[in-house]
Protein backbone atom coordinates (compact mmCIF):
# COMPACT_ATOMS: atom_id res chain seq x y z
CA UNK A 1 0.00 0.00 0.00
CA UNK A 2 2.85 2.37 0.84
CA UNK A 3 6.20 1.65 -0.73
CA UNK A 4 9.26 3.83 -0.57
CA UNK A 5 12.41 2.81 -2.41
CA UNK A 6 15.74 4.59 -2.08
CA UNK A 7 14.19 7.89 -1.13
CA UNK A 8 16.49 10.87 -1.18
CA UNK A 9 15.07 14.02 0.30
CA UNK A 10 16.68 17.29 1.25
CA UNK A 11 15.17 20.57 2.37
CA UNK A 12 17.94 22.47 0.61
CA UNK A 13 19.34 21.75 -2.80
CA UNK A 14 22.95 21.80 -1.74
CA UNK A 15 22.38 20.65 1.80
CA UNK A 16 22.93 17.26 3.38
CA UNK A 17 19.93 15.06 2.60
CA UNK A 18 17.64 14.21 5.50
CA UNK A 19 16.83 10.90 3.83
CA UNK A 20 19.52 9.30 1.73
CA UNK A 21 18.34 6.01 0.29
CA UNK A 22 15.49 5.37 2.72
CA UNK A 23 13.29 2.38 1.89
CA UNK A 24 10.11 1.36 3.65
CA UNK A 25 7.17 -0.90 2.93
CA UNK A 26 3.91 -0.58 4.81
CA UNK A 27 1.27 -3.28 4.49
CA UNK A 28 -2.45 -2.82 4.94
CA UNK A 29 -4.30 -3.93 8.04
CA UNK A 30 -1.74 -2.47 10.46
CA UNK A 31 -1.41 0.40 12.88
CA UNK A 32 2.19 1.45 12.47
CA UNK A 33 3.86 3.37 15.24
CA UNK A 34 6.47 5.74 13.85
CA UNK A 35 8.97 6.56 16.58
CA UNK A 36 12.01 8.75 16.54
CA UNK A 37 13.82 11.51 18.33
CA UNK A 38 13.14 15.19 17.56
CA UNK A 39 14.47 16.03 14.13
CA UNK A 40 14.71 12.39 13.06
CA UNK A 41 12.47 13.12 10.08
CA UNK A 42 9.13 11.64 11.21
CA UNK A 43 6.96 14.56 10.11
CA UNK A 44 8.93 14.94 6.89
CA UNK A 45 8.39 11.26 6.09
CA UNK A 46 4.66 11.61 6.77
CA UNK A 47 4.54 14.66 4.52
CA UNK A 48 6.31 12.81 1.70
CA UNK A 49 3.80 9.96 2.02
CA UNK A 50 0.93 12.47 1.97
CA UNK A 51 2.28 14.36 -1.07
CA UNK A 52 2.89 17.58 0.83
CA UNK A 53 6.63 17.31 0.16
CA UNK A 54 8.20 15.96 -3.01
CA UNK A 55 10.90 13.33 -3.16
CA UNK A 56 14.31 14.28 -4.49
CA UNK A 57 15.20 10.87 -5.88
CA UNK A 58 13.81 7.38 -5.47
CA UNK A 59 10.31 6.04 -5.68
CA UNK A 60 7.31 6.70 -3.48
CA UNK A 61 4.04 4.94 -4.20
CA UNK A 62 0.92 5.13 -2.11
CA UNK A 63 -1.94 2.86 -3.19
CA UNK A 64 -0.04 2.44 -6.45
CA UNK A 65 0.23 6.16 -7.17
CA UNK A 66 2.84 8.84 -6.72
CA UNK A 67 1.51 11.06 -3.92
CA UNK A 68 3.27 14.10 -5.42
CA UNK A 69 0.68 13.92 -8.23
CA UNK A 70 -1.94 14.97 -5.65
CA UNK A 71 -4.71 13.26 -7.56
CA UNK A 72 -8.18 13.64 -6.01
CA UNK A 73 -8.70 9.87 -6.09
CA UNK A 74 -5.63 9.34 -3.92
CA UNK A 75 -6.20 12.37 -1.69
CA UNK A 76 -9.71 11.15 -0.90
CA UNK A 77 -8.11 8.00 0.53
CA UNK A 78 -5.51 9.75 2.69
CA UNK A 79 -6.42 11.51 5.91
CA UNK A 80 -3.55 13.49 7.39
CA UNK A 81 -3.76 15.09 10.82
CA UNK A 82 -0.60 17.10 11.54
CA UNK A 83 0.52 18.15 14.98
CA UNK A 84 -0.35 21.76 14.20
CA UNK A 85 -3.66 21.66 12.40
CA UNK A 86 -6.28 24.07 11.17
CA UNK A 87 -10.01 24.13 11.66
CA UNK A 88 -12.03 26.89 10.01
CA UNK A 89 -14.19 28.99 12.34
CA UNK A 90 -17.48 27.33 11.41
CA UNK A 91 -19.96 25.12 13.23
CA UNK A 92 -19.14 21.42 13.35
CA UNK A 93 -22.16 20.48 11.27
CA UNK A 94 -21.17 23.04 8.63
CA UNK A 95 -17.64 21.61 8.53
CA UNK A 96 -19.05 18.17 7.85
CA UNK A 97 -21.43 19.54 5.19
CA UNK A 98 -18.59 21.41 3.43
CA UNK A 99 -15.92 18.71 3.58
CA UNK A 100 -17.78 15.42 3.24
CA UNK A 101 -18.38 15.83 -0.54
CA UNK A 102 -14.62 15.40 -0.97
CA UNK A 103 -14.64 12.01 0.75
CA UNK A 104 -16.98 9.67 -1.14
CA UNK A 105 -16.64 6.98 1.53
CA UNK A 106 -17.50 9.31 4.41
CA UNK A 107 -20.07 7.83 6.81
CA UNK A 108 -22.03 10.47 8.78
CA UNK A 109 -23.39 7.91 11.22
CA UNK A 110 -19.84 6.76 12.01
CA UNK A 111 -18.76 10.37 12.49
CA UNK A 112 -21.59 10.95 14.97
CA UNK A 113 -20.71 7.77 16.80
CA UNK A 114 -16.98 8.62 17.01
CA UNK A 115 -17.72 12.20 18.06
CA UNK A 116 -20.03 10.90 20.79
CA UNK A 117 -17.37 8.47 21.94
CA UNK A 118 -14.76 11.24 22.06
CA UNK A 119 -17.27 13.59 23.70
CA UNK A 120 -16.99 16.32 21.07
CA UNK A 121 -19.78 18.79 20.45
CA UNK A 122 -20.42 18.82 16.69
CA UNK A 123 -23.12 21.48 16.75
CA UNK A 124 -21.19 24.39 18.25
CA UNK A 125 -18.64 26.68 16.62
CA UNK A 126 -15.30 24.97 16.16
CA UNK A 127 -13.43 28.18 16.91
CA UNK A 128 -14.67 28.13 20.50
CA UNK A 129 -13.39 24.58 21.15
CA UNK A 130 -10.16 23.89 23.04
CA UNK A 131 -7.11 22.53 21.19
CA UNK A 132 -7.83 19.03 22.43
CA UNK A 133 -11.50 19.23 21.47
CA UNK A 134 -10.60 20.46 17.99
CA UNK A 135 -8.15 17.60 17.60
CA UNK A 136 -10.76 15.08 18.68
CA UNK A 137 -13.22 16.57 16.18
CA UNK A 138 -10.72 16.08 13.36
CA UNK A 139 -9.87 12.56 14.55
CA UNK A 140 -13.59 11.66 14.47
CA UNK A 141 -13.89 13.17 10.98
CA UNK A 142 -10.79 11.41 9.72
CA UNK A 143 -11.83 8.02 11.06
CA UNK A 144 -15.30 8.41 9.53
CA UNK A 145 -13.88 9.52 6.16
CA UNK A 146 -13.28 5.91 5.15
CA UNK A 147 -9.73 6.77 4.08
CA UNK A 148 -7.45 3.81 3.43
CA UNK A 149 -4.47 5.64 4.86
CA UNK A 150 -4.85 7.53 8.11
CA UNK A 151 -1.77 9.51 9.05
CA UNK A 152 -1.73 10.95 12.55
CA UNK A 153 1.21 13.08 13.67
CA UNK A 154 1.37 13.14 17.48
CA UNK A 155 -2.37 12.50 17.90
CA UNK A 156 -2.29 12.38 21.70
CA UNK A 157 -0.37 15.64 22.14
CA UNK A 158 -2.65 18.17 23.77
CA UNK A 159 -5.24 15.59 24.79
CA UNK A 160 -6.11 15.30 28.46
CA UNK A 161 -5.87 11.94 30.23
CA UNK A 162 -9.51 10.90 29.66
CA UNK A 163 -9.25 11.94 26.00
CA UNK A 164 -6.14 9.81 25.52
CA UNK A 165 -8.05 6.87 26.94
CA UNK A 166 -11.00 7.64 24.64
CA UNK A 167 -8.67 7.84 21.65
CA UNK A 168 -7.07 4.48 22.48
CA UNK A 169 -10.49 2.94 23.01
CA UNK A 170 -11.74 4.28 19.71
CA UNK A 171 -8.82 2.98 17.70
CA UNK A 172 -8.90 -0.35 19.57
CA UNK A 173 -12.60 -0.58 18.73
CA UNK A 174 -11.71 -0.38 15.07
CA UNK A 175 -9.55 -3.45 15.36
CA UNK A 176 -11.62 -6.36 14.13
CA UNK A 177 -12.07 -9.80 15.60
CA UNK A 178 -9.14 -11.03 13.57
CA UNK A 179 -6.91 -8.54 15.35
CA UNK A 180 -6.58 -6.28 12.35
CA UNK A 181 -8.06 -2.96 11.37
CA UNK A 182 -9.95 -2.81 8.08
CA UNK A 183 -7.96 -4.99 5.70
CA UNK A 184 -7.69 -2.14 3.20
CA UNK A 185 -6.49 0.37 5.78
CA UNK A 186 -3.21 1.54 7.23
CA UNK A 187 -2.81 3.76 10.25
CA UNK A 188 0.51 5.53 10.58
CA UNK A 189 0.86 7.14 13.97
CA UNK A 190 3.90 9.22 14.71
CA UNK A 191 4.49 9.85 18.37
CA UNK A 192 6.86 10.74 21.16
CA UNK A 193 4.31 9.61 23.70
CA UNK A 194 4.91 5.87 23.35
CA UNK A 195 3.12 5.07 26.61
CA UNK A 196 -0.06 6.75 25.31
CA UNK A 197 -0.22 4.32 22.43
CA UNK A 198 1.19 1.14 23.91
CA UNK A 199 -0.90 -1.92 23.03
CA UNK A 200 -2.17 -0.01 20.02
CA UNK A 201 0.75 0.48 17.69
CA UNK A 202 2.16 -2.60 16.02
CA UNK A 203 4.44 -2.87 14.01
CA UNK A 204 6.98 -0.39 15.25
CA UNK A 205 9.05 1.77 12.90
CA UNK A 206 12.03 3.57 14.38
CA UNK A 207 13.47 6.44 12.42
CA UNK A 208 16.84 7.76 13.51
CA UNK A 209 18.82 10.49 11.75
CA UNK A 210 16.87 9.96 8.55
CA UNK A 211 17.31 6.16 8.59
CA UNK A 212 14.80 3.42 9.31
CA UNK A 213 16.57 1.36 11.93
CA UNK A 214 13.62 -0.87 12.70
CA UNK A 215 10.37 -1.92 11.05
CA UNK A 216 9.10 -4.98 12.87
CA UNK A 217 5.98 -6.32 14.51
CA UNK A 218 6.03 -6.69 18.29
CA UNK A 219 5.65 -10.44 17.81
CA UNK A 220 8.79 -10.53 15.72
CA UNK A 221 10.64 -8.28 18.15
CA UNK A 222 9.74 -10.52 21.08
CA UNK A 223 11.53 -13.37 19.27
CA UNK A 224 14.75 -11.36 19.35
CA UNK A 225 14.53 -9.28 22.50
CA UNK A 226 13.36 -9.88 26.03
CA UNK A 227 12.80 -7.48 28.87
CA UNK A 228 12.97 -7.86 32.59
CA UNK A 229 12.97 -5.71 35.68
CA UNK A 230 15.93 -6.60 37.87
CA UNK A 231 17.03 -5.47 41.29
CA UNK A 232 20.76 -5.65 40.59
CA UNK A 233 22.59 -3.43 38.15
CA UNK A 234 23.37 -5.63 35.13
CA UNK A 235 26.81 -5.98 33.68
CA UNK A 236 27.45 -3.39 30.99
CA UNK A 237 27.07 -4.75 27.50
CA UNK A 238 30.19 -5.35 25.48
CA UNK A 239 30.22 -6.13 21.80
CA UNK A 240 30.32 -9.85 21.19
CA UNK A 241 29.80 -10.90 24.79
CA UNK A 242 26.84 -11.41 27.12
CA UNK A 243 23.15 -11.15 26.38
CA UNK A 244 22.38 -7.81 28.05
CA UNK A 245 21.90 -5.23 25.33
CA UNK A 246 20.72 -2.29 27.34
CA UNK A 247 19.51 -1.29 30.74
CA UNK A 248 18.14 1.79 32.37
CA UNK A 249 17.23 2.67 35.91
CA UNK A 250 13.52 2.58 36.61
CA UNK A 251 11.39 2.70 39.74
CA UNK A 252 12.12 -0.45 41.72
CA UNK A 253 15.22 -1.57 39.87
CA UNK A 254 16.59 -1.79 36.35
CA UNK A 255 14.72 -2.34 33.07
CA UNK A 256 16.95 -4.71 31.11
CA UNK A 257 16.74 -5.59 27.43
CA UNK A 258 18.41 -8.87 26.52
CA UNK A 259 19.12 -10.67 23.31
CA UNK A 260 16.95 -13.72 22.87
CA UNK A 261 13.25 -14.57 22.80
CA UNK A 262 10.87 -12.97 25.23
CA UNK A 263 9.31 -15.26 27.78
CA UNK A 264 6.41 -13.92 29.70
CA UNK A 265 7.02 -10.21 30.19
CA UNK A 266 5.90 -7.92 27.37
CA UNK A 267 8.43 -5.61 25.76
CA UNK A 268 8.26 -2.03 26.94
CA UNK A 269 8.35 -0.04 23.69
CA UNK A 270 9.86 3.02 25.32
CA UNK A 271 12.75 1.06 26.84
CA UNK A 272 13.23 -0.84 23.59
CA UNK A 273 13.24 2.45 21.68
CA UNK A 274 15.86 3.89 24.04
CA UNK A 275 17.93 0.74 23.61
CA UNK A 276 17.82 0.74 19.84
CA UNK A 277 18.40 4.45 19.39
CA UNK A 278 21.24 4.73 21.88
CA UNK A 279 23.11 1.71 20.53
CA UNK A 280 22.26 1.73 16.86
CA UNK A 281 25.83 1.40 15.60
CA UNK A 282 26.77 -1.34 18.04
CA UNK A 283 23.57 -3.30 17.42
CA UNK A 284 24.13 -3.03 13.68
CA UNK A 285 27.67 -4.28 14.11
CA UNK A 286 26.34 -7.26 16.05
CA UNK A 287 23.64 -7.81 13.38
CA UNK A 288 21.01 -7.46 16.08
CA UNK A 289 19.17 -4.93 13.94
CA UNK A 290 19.35 -4.29 10.23
CA UNK A 291 21.70 -1.50 9.27
CA UNK A 292 20.55 1.54 7.35
CA UNK A 293 17.35 1.69 5.39
CA UNK A 294 15.11 -1.29 5.64
CA UNK B 1 -14.50 -1.86 12.82
CA UNK B 2 -14.15 0.40 9.84
CA UNK B 3 -16.34 -0.56 6.94
CA UNK B 4 -14.58 -1.42 3.75
CA UNK B 5 -15.07 1.14 1.06
CA UNK B 6 -14.76 1.34 -2.66
CA UNK B 7 -13.61 4.17 -4.88
CA UNK B 8 -16.61 6.22 -5.87
CA UNK B 9 -14.68 9.02 -7.51
CA UNK B 10 -15.59 7.82 -10.95
CA UNK B 11 -12.38 6.10 -11.93
CA UNK B 12 -14.15 2.76 -12.20
CA UNK B 13 -16.80 3.93 -14.64
CA UNK B 14 -16.55 4.82 -18.28
CA UNK B 15 -13.51 4.57 -20.46
CA UNK B 16 -9.93 4.93 -19.28
CA UNK B 17 -9.82 8.44 -20.71
CA UNK B 18 -12.96 9.60 -18.95
CA UNK B 19 -11.66 7.99 -15.76
CA UNK B 20 -8.41 9.93 -16.10
CA UNK B 21 -10.34 13.08 -16.94
CA UNK B 22 -12.49 12.74 -13.83
CA UNK B 23 -9.26 12.55 -11.82
CA UNK B 24 -8.27 15.97 -13.14
CA UNK B 25 -11.56 17.77 -13.64
CA UNK B 26 -14.95 17.09 -12.15
CA UNK B 27 -17.75 19.66 -11.89
CA UNK B 28 -18.93 18.28 -8.52
CA UNK B 29 -15.56 18.89 -6.93
CA UNK B 30 -15.30 22.45 -8.32
CA UNK B 31 -18.80 23.06 -6.93
CA UNK B 32 -17.74 21.68 -3.54
CA UNK B 33 -14.61 23.88 -3.56
CA UNK B 34 -16.65 26.97 -4.44
CA UNK B 35 -19.22 26.20 -1.76
CA UNK B 36 -16.41 25.85 0.77
CA UNK B 37 -14.72 29.09 -0.36
CA UNK B 38 -17.97 31.06 -0.37
CA UNK B 39 -19.07 29.74 3.02
CA UNK B 40 -15.71 30.40 4.65
CA UNK B 41 -15.63 33.92 3.13
CA UNK B 42 -19.23 34.82 3.99
CA UNK B 43 -18.24 37.39 6.59
CA UNK B 44 -15.72 39.10 4.27
CA UNK B 45 -18.23 39.06 1.42
CA UNK B 46 -20.94 40.69 3.57
CA UNK B 47 -18.59 43.32 5.06
CA UNK B 48 -17.10 44.19 1.64
CA UNK B 49 -20.56 44.39 0.04
CA UNK B 50 -21.98 46.67 2.74
CA UNK B 51 -18.90 48.94 2.73
CA UNK B 52 -18.86 49.25 -1.05
CA UNK B 53 -22.63 49.69 -1.19
CA UNK B 54 -22.55 52.56 1.32
CA UNK B 55 -19.62 54.19 -0.49
CA UNK B 56 -21.40 54.01 -3.85
CA UNK B 57 -24.62 55.40 -2.34
CA UNK B 58 -22.65 58.30 -0.80
CA UNK B 59 -20.71 59.06 -3.99
CA UNK B 60 -23.82 58.90 -6.20
CA UNK B 61 -25.80 61.06 -3.78
CA UNK B 62 -23.08 63.70 -3.40
CA UNK B 63 -22.63 63.93 -7.16
CA UNK B 64 -26.33 64.74 -7.51
CA UNK B 65 -25.80 68.09 -5.76
CA UNK B 66 -25.07 69.46 -9.19
CA UNK B 67 -25.93 67.74 -12.41
CA UNK B 68 -22.88 69.29 -14.12
CA UNK B 69 -20.09 67.67 -12.09
CA UNK B 70 -19.01 65.50 -15.00
CA UNK B 71 -19.85 62.47 -12.85
CA UNK B 72 -19.78 59.18 -14.72
CA UNK B 73 -21.44 56.20 -13.12
CA UNK B 74 -19.46 53.90 -15.43
CA UNK B 75 -16.15 55.39 -14.23
CA UNK B 76 -17.16 54.91 -10.59
CA UNK B 77 -18.23 51.36 -11.35
CA UNK B 78 -14.97 50.62 -13.21
CA UNK B 79 -12.78 52.12 -10.48
CA UNK B 80 -14.31 50.13 -7.62
CA UNK B 81 -14.81 46.97 -9.66
CA UNK B 82 -11.25 46.81 -10.94
CA UNK B 83 -9.27 47.93 -7.90
CA UNK B 84 -11.26 46.08 -5.24
CA UNK B 85 -11.34 43.07 -7.58
CA UNK B 86 -7.53 43.10 -7.76
CA UNK B 87 -7.33 43.31 -3.97
CA UNK B 88 -9.71 40.35 -3.62
CA UNK B 89 -7.76 38.39 -6.23
CA UNK B 90 -4.45 39.07 -4.50
CA UNK B 91 -5.67 37.09 -1.48
CA UNK B 92 -6.80 34.08 -3.53
CA UNK B 93 -4.08 31.70 -2.44
CA UNK B 94 -3.63 32.82 1.15
CA UNK B 95 -4.49 29.25 2.27
CA UNK B 96 -1.63 27.89 0.21
CA UNK B 97 0.91 30.28 1.76
CA UNK B 98 -0.32 29.92 5.33
CA UNK B 99 1.78 27.81 7.68
CA UNK B 100 -1.33 26.58 9.50
CA UNK B 101 -3.70 26.13 6.56
CA UNK B 102 -1.50 24.98 3.67
CA UNK B 103 -1.62 21.28 4.53
CA UNK B 104 -5.42 21.40 4.72
CA UNK B 105 -5.74 23.09 1.31
CA UNK B 106 -3.35 20.70 -0.42
CA UNK B 107 -4.82 17.61 1.24
CA UNK B 108 -8.34 18.56 0.15
CA UNK B 109 -9.27 15.84 -2.36
CA UNK B 110 -9.47 17.93 -5.52
CA UNK B 111 -6.98 18.30 -8.35
CA UNK B 112 -4.70 21.33 -8.60
CA UNK B 113 -6.57 22.30 -11.79
CA UNK B 114 -9.88 22.24 -9.89
CA UNK B 115 -8.43 24.27 -7.04
CA UNK B 116 -7.05 26.80 -9.54
CA UNK B 117 -10.34 26.99 -11.47
CA UNK B 118 -12.37 27.45 -8.32
CA UNK B 119 -10.22 30.44 -7.35
CA UNK B 120 -10.40 31.83 -10.88
CA UNK B 121 -14.20 31.49 -10.99
CA UNK B 122 -14.53 32.96 -7.51
CA UNK B 123 -12.52 36.08 -8.40
CA UNK B 124 -13.89 36.61 -11.92
CA UNK B 125 -17.46 35.34 -12.32
CA UNK B 126 -18.23 35.45 -8.59
CA UNK B 127 -16.79 38.93 -8.07
CA UNK B 128 -18.45 40.30 -11.24
CA UNK B 129 -21.91 39.03 -10.27
CA UNK B 130 -21.55 40.21 -6.68
CA UNK B 131 -20.27 43.66 -7.57
CA UNK B 132 -22.79 44.19 -10.38
CA UNK B 133 -25.58 43.40 -7.92
CA UNK B 134 -24.14 45.61 -5.17
CA UNK B 135 -23.38 48.50 -7.54
CA UNK B 136 -26.73 48.34 -9.38
CA UNK B 137 -28.71 48.45 -6.15
CA UNK B 138 -26.60 51.02 -4.33
CA UNK B 139 -26.24 53.41 -7.28
CA UNK B 140 -30.02 53.19 -7.78
CA UNK B 141 -30.52 54.05 -4.11
CA UNK B 142 -28.06 56.95 -4.45
CA UNK B 143 -29.92 58.32 -7.46
CA UNK B 144 -33.31 57.95 -5.73
CA UNK B 145 -31.94 59.82 -2.70
CA UNK B 146 -30.57 62.44 -5.14
CA UNK B 147 -34.02 62.94 -6.68
CA UNK B 148 -35.60 63.24 -3.24
CA UNK B 149 -32.99 65.71 -2.00
CA UNK B 150 -32.11 67.76 -5.10
CA UNK B 151 -34.85 66.98 -7.58
CA UNK B 152 -32.56 65.66 -10.27
CA UNK B 153 -30.42 62.63 -11.05
CA UNK B 154 -27.83 61.19 -13.42
CA UNK B 155 -28.77 58.44 -15.86
CA UNK B 156 -29.31 55.15 -14.01
CA UNK B 157 -26.55 52.58 -14.10
CA UNK B 158 -27.33 49.89 -16.63
CA UNK B 159 -25.52 46.62 -15.83
CA UNK B 160 -26.28 45.31 -19.31
CA UNK B 161 -24.63 48.23 -21.13
CA UNK B 162 -21.83 47.02 -23.49
CA UNK B 163 -19.32 49.43 -21.85
CA UNK B 164 -19.86 47.69 -18.52
CA UNK B 165 -19.00 44.34 -20.06
CA UNK B 166 -15.96 45.85 -21.78
CA UNK B 167 -14.71 46.82 -18.32
CA UNK B 168 -15.48 43.30 -17.09
CA UNK B 169 -13.52 41.82 -20.00
CA UNK B 170 -10.51 44.07 -19.33
CA UNK B 171 -10.70 43.21 -15.63
CA UNK B 172 -10.71 39.47 -16.36
CA UNK B 173 -7.61 39.85 -18.54
CA UNK B 174 -5.55 42.05 -16.22
CA UNK B 175 -6.78 40.15 -13.16
CA UNK B 176 -4.80 37.13 -14.37
CA UNK B 177 -1.61 39.04 -13.50
CA UNK B 178 -2.85 39.53 -9.93
CA UNK B 179 -3.90 35.89 -9.70
CA UNK B 180 -0.34 34.94 -10.62
CA UNK B 181 0.96 37.40 -8.02
CA UNK B 182 -1.34 35.77 -5.45
CA UNK B 183 0.20 32.38 -6.18
CA UNK B 184 3.78 33.61 -6.55
CA UNK B 185 4.21 35.95 -3.58
CA UNK B 186 3.78 34.69 -0.04
CA UNK B 187 2.93 37.99 1.62
CA UNK B 188 1.77 41.48 0.59
CA UNK B 189 0.67 40.01 -2.74
CA UNK B 190 -1.19 43.11 -3.95
CA UNK B 191 1.64 45.58 -3.30
CA UNK B 192 4.28 43.24 -4.68
CA UNK B 193 2.27 42.53 -7.83
CA UNK B 194 1.68 46.24 -8.45
CA UNK B 195 5.40 46.91 -7.92
CA UNK B 196 6.34 44.08 -10.29
CA UNK B 197 3.97 45.41 -12.98
CA UNK B 198 5.23 48.98 -12.56
CA UNK B 199 8.83 47.76 -12.69
CA UNK B 200 8.16 45.67 -15.78
CA UNK B 201 6.48 48.52 -17.66
CA UNK B 202 9.15 51.01 -16.57
CA UNK B 203 11.91 48.79 -17.93
CA UNK B 204 9.85 48.07 -21.04
CA UNK B 205 9.17 51.79 -21.62
CA UNK B 206 12.84 52.70 -21.14
CA UNK B 207 13.94 49.99 -23.56
CA UNK B 208 11.30 51.06 -26.08
CA UNK B 209 12.39 54.67 -25.76
CA UNK B 210 16.05 53.76 -26.20
CA UNK B 211 15.22 51.61 -29.22
CA UNK B 212 13.19 54.46 -30.69
CA UNK B 213 16.02 56.90 -30.13
CA UNK B 214 18.50 54.46 -31.63
CA UNK B 215 16.55 53.59 -34.79
CA UNK B 216 14.93 56.97 -35.39
CA UNK B 217 17.64 59.19 -33.97
CA UNK B 218 17.73 61.56 -36.88
CA UNK B 219 14.00 62.14 -36.90
CA UNK B 220 13.66 63.42 -33.34
CA UNK B 221 14.03 67.08 -34.09
CA UNK B 222 13.73 68.54 -30.64
CA UNK B 223 12.85 67.99 -27.00
CA UNK B 224 11.28 71.19 -25.81
CA UNK B 225 8.73 72.71 -23.51
CA UNK B 226 5.44 72.95 -25.36
CA UNK B 227 3.58 76.11 -24.48
CA UNK B 228 0.24 74.80 -25.64
CA UNK B 229 0.13 71.63 -23.52
CA UNK B 230 2.44 72.77 -20.74
CA UNK B 231 4.48 69.57 -21.09
CA UNK B 232 7.88 68.57 -22.38
CA UNK B 233 7.48 66.88 -25.73
CA UNK B 234 9.50 65.20 -28.39
CA UNK B 235 9.02 66.61 -31.81
CA UNK B 236 8.99 63.93 -34.39
CA UNK B 237 9.07 65.51 -37.81
CA UNK B 238 7.28 63.24 -40.25
CA UNK B 239 8.30 65.55 -43.07
CA UNK B 240 11.96 64.74 -42.59
CA UNK B 241 11.31 61.03 -43.25
CA UNK B 242 12.48 59.83 -46.66
CA UNK B 243 9.72 59.38 -49.21
CA UNK B 244 7.76 56.15 -48.73
CA UNK B 245 9.07 55.52 -45.20
CA UNK B 246 6.18 57.50 -43.81
CA UNK B 247 3.58 55.10 -45.18
CA UNK B 248 5.66 52.02 -44.37
CA UNK B 249 5.99 53.14 -40.79
CA UNK B 250 2.24 53.52 -40.51
CA UNK B 251 1.85 49.97 -41.85
CA UNK B 252 4.38 48.66 -39.35
CA UNK B 253 2.62 50.44 -36.51
CA UNK B 254 -0.67 48.95 -37.65
CA UNK B 255 0.83 45.43 -37.52
CA UNK B 256 2.35 46.14 -34.11
CA UNK B 257 -1.01 47.41 -32.86
CA UNK B 258 -2.80 44.26 -34.12
CA UNK B 259 -0.14 42.05 -32.53
CA UNK B 260 -0.36 43.86 -29.21
CA UNK B 261 -4.16 43.60 -29.32
CA UNK B 262 -3.92 39.88 -30.05
CA UNK B 263 -1.44 39.35 -27.24
CA UNK B 264 -3.65 41.30 -24.83
CA UNK B 265 -6.98 39.67 -25.67
CA UNK B 266 -5.89 36.13 -26.56
CA UNK B 267 -2.59 35.38 -24.86
CA UNK B 268 -2.06 37.48 -21.74
CA UNK B 269 -4.64 35.82 -19.45
CA UNK B 270 -3.92 32.20 -20.55
CA UNK B 271 -0.18 32.90 -20.12
CA UNK B 272 -0.60 33.99 -16.50
CA UNK B 273 -3.20 31.29 -15.77
CA UNK B 274 -0.76 28.66 -16.98
CA UNK B 275 2.08 29.95 -14.81
CA UNK B 276 -0.25 30.31 -11.82
CA UNK B 277 -1.22 26.67 -12.27
CA UNK B 278 2.45 25.64 -12.52
CA UNK B 279 3.28 27.60 -9.40
CA UNK B 280 0.58 25.81 -7.38
CA UNK B 281 1.56 22.42 -8.77
CA UNK B 282 5.17 22.86 -7.67
CA UNK B 283 4.40 24.24 -4.23
CA UNK B 284 5.35 22.12 -1.21
CA UNK B 285 4.32 22.48 2.41
CA UNK B 286 7.68 23.17 4.04
CA UNK B 287 6.54 25.39 6.89
CA UNK B 288 9.50 27.66 6.49
CA UNK B 289 12.10 24.86 6.52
Amino acid sequence: MVEIKDLVFSYRRDGKPLFDGLSLKLESGNIYGLLGKNGAGKTTLLKVISGLLFKGKGEVTVLGKDPAGRSPGLLSKIFFLPEEFYLPPVRGIDYVRLYRPFYPAFKPELFESYARELEVDTTGRLGSLSYGQKKKFLIAFGLASGCSIVVLDEPTNGLDIPSKRQFRKLISGMIGESGEIGKDQIFIISTHQVRDLEHLIDPIIILDSGRIILNESLEELSKHFSMSIEKEEPETWKAGSGDVLYWEKVLGGYAVIRKGPSEGRELDIEVLFNALVSMTDRLEAENVIAGGAK
Amino acid sequence: MISKTSDKTGSKTGTKTSGKMSEILKANRIKALLERDIFLSTRSIVVTSITLGLLVIAITFVNNISINTGYSTLSTFATFFVFVGFAVTARSFSDMHSKERAYEWFMLPASILEKFLSKLLFTTVGWTLLFLAVYSISSLLGEVLGILAFGHRHPFFNPLHPDVWRVVLDYCIIQSVFLFGAAYFKRNNLVKTVLAVVLFFSVFAILLFLAGRFFFYGFFTDFVYHNGSGQYRFFFDWNTLPAGINRRLVDILRVVYTAVKFIYYALLAPFFWFFTYLRITGKEVRNGV
